[in-house]
């Protein structure tokens, strides 16, 4: 192993204790003929272990457990969910998707109703068009039936005052 | 790190807050330190103390169990301080009172006081403000808390070759910080 593995290793699995007795016997052995990485691993224990080993670990202030406790009474204290509350609290837990998920999923909904009420316009849009010219050429046949004479009914009456 | 039963788990998620003080005792102090040693203000660390807690309290229902409850909790912390940092840090950065000497390094003259507590703390927080947040984690959850690289993962869901790196990168800009300049004797 190259000195750069091997320090790479001191920095992690063995200043860690994680290292396979097998494998951990081999690198100090290459410790006992480099002295680079003999310091490098005297320097990487001073400087990024122990210091933290002489750590202290403060207590809690109290209050902190109080303002929660606080917090948990006041919500005891609140009416119990209705029907309504639990059925949201399943449907949360069973379909829960992430904001920006339900958002996209929001929009995309969005475009596909607006291009399905455009889409759905332009089809119609001749349709309507052809029940308009078709009522404008039945008047015009109207007019023009050849059954009808223009000129006039071909009664008595008529003759007699024409 | 004191181990909490399953009934207790079992009893808080149920709304027995006599179970679930249990819980915060055998914990707290952990999340605490995390968040003072990540926050470095104690008042954000009480603040986050309490965030985390009151979310554990509200998803203990959907605790399955598939990780520690240690490494759940820690994980609940990491996520909090983590969002907590991004909101102060858009706050401080407005009002410019972050006191940069508290978290400077222990100078030559303090010498004589090297092996108090106090001098030792300084230390810590001078090597931490070093690192990343995601570095500083990492490194107090393994050398402070004393979790395994697997439990790490677990707590901030990511491979653990990323824990290896993140400690390994960590531990190289630690080993950088000149001694004349860090005052401490190796």
């Amino acid at each position: 192993m190259k000195c750069e593995q091997i320090q790479e290793l001191i920095l992690t699995d063995y200043i860690d204790g994680r290292m396979a007795p097998q494998a951990k016997g081999e690198l100090e052995k290459h410790l006992m003929t480099c002295h680079e990485c003999l310091e490098f691993a005297r320097v990487a224990k001073a400087m990024a272990v122990e210091p933290f080993e002489k750590g202290t670990r403060e207590k809690t202030p109290e209050s902190v457990w109080m303002n929660i406790k606080e917090e948990l009474l006041s919500q005891e204290e609140q009416p119990a969910p209705g029907w309504l509350d639990r059925l949201r609290e399943v449907f949360h837990s069973q379909f829960a998707f992430p904001r920006p998920v339900a958002a996209f999923a929001g929009m995309c909904f969005v475009v596909m109703a607006v291009t399905l009420v455009h889409f759905s316009n332009i089809n119609r849009m001749p349709a309507q068009m052809s029940a308009e010219q078709d009522e404008v050429e039945y008047m015009a046949a109207l007019s023009v039936r050849s059954d009808v004479p223009t000129s006039g009914y071909g009664t008595s009456v008529e003759k007699y005052f024409l | 790190m004191q181990q909490v039963c399953d009934e207790v788990i079992k009893s808080a998620s149920d709304g027995d807050v006599g179970a679930f003080e249990e819980i915060y005792r055998a914990y707290a102090d952990y999340v605490f330190n995390f968040a003072l040693r990540m926050m470095r203000r104690r008042e954000d660390a009480e603040e986050v103390t309490q965030e985390v807690f009151l979310m554990v309290h509200r998803s203990l229902k959907n605790f399955r169990g598939q990780s520690s409850l240690k490494t759940w909790i820690y994980r609940i912390a990491v996520n909090t301080t983590s969002n907590h940092l991004k909101r102060t840090k858009a706050v401080r950065t407005q009002t410019v009172e972050y006191d940069e000497e508290a978290h400077a390094y222990p100078g030559k003259d303090e010498g004589a006081s090297r092996d108090t507590k106090e001098y030792n703390e300084r230390v810590i927080d001078a090597l931490l403000s070093e690192l990343t947040p995601d570095q500083r984690a990492c490194i107090l959850l393994r050398n402070m808390d004393g979790l395994t690289y697997e439990e790490i993962a677990q707590a901030l869901k990511i491979d653990i070759n990323a824990v290896r790196s993140r400690i390994k990168r960590a531990r190289f800009k630690l080993m950088a910080v000149k001694k004349e300049v860090l005052a401490y004797e190796m």
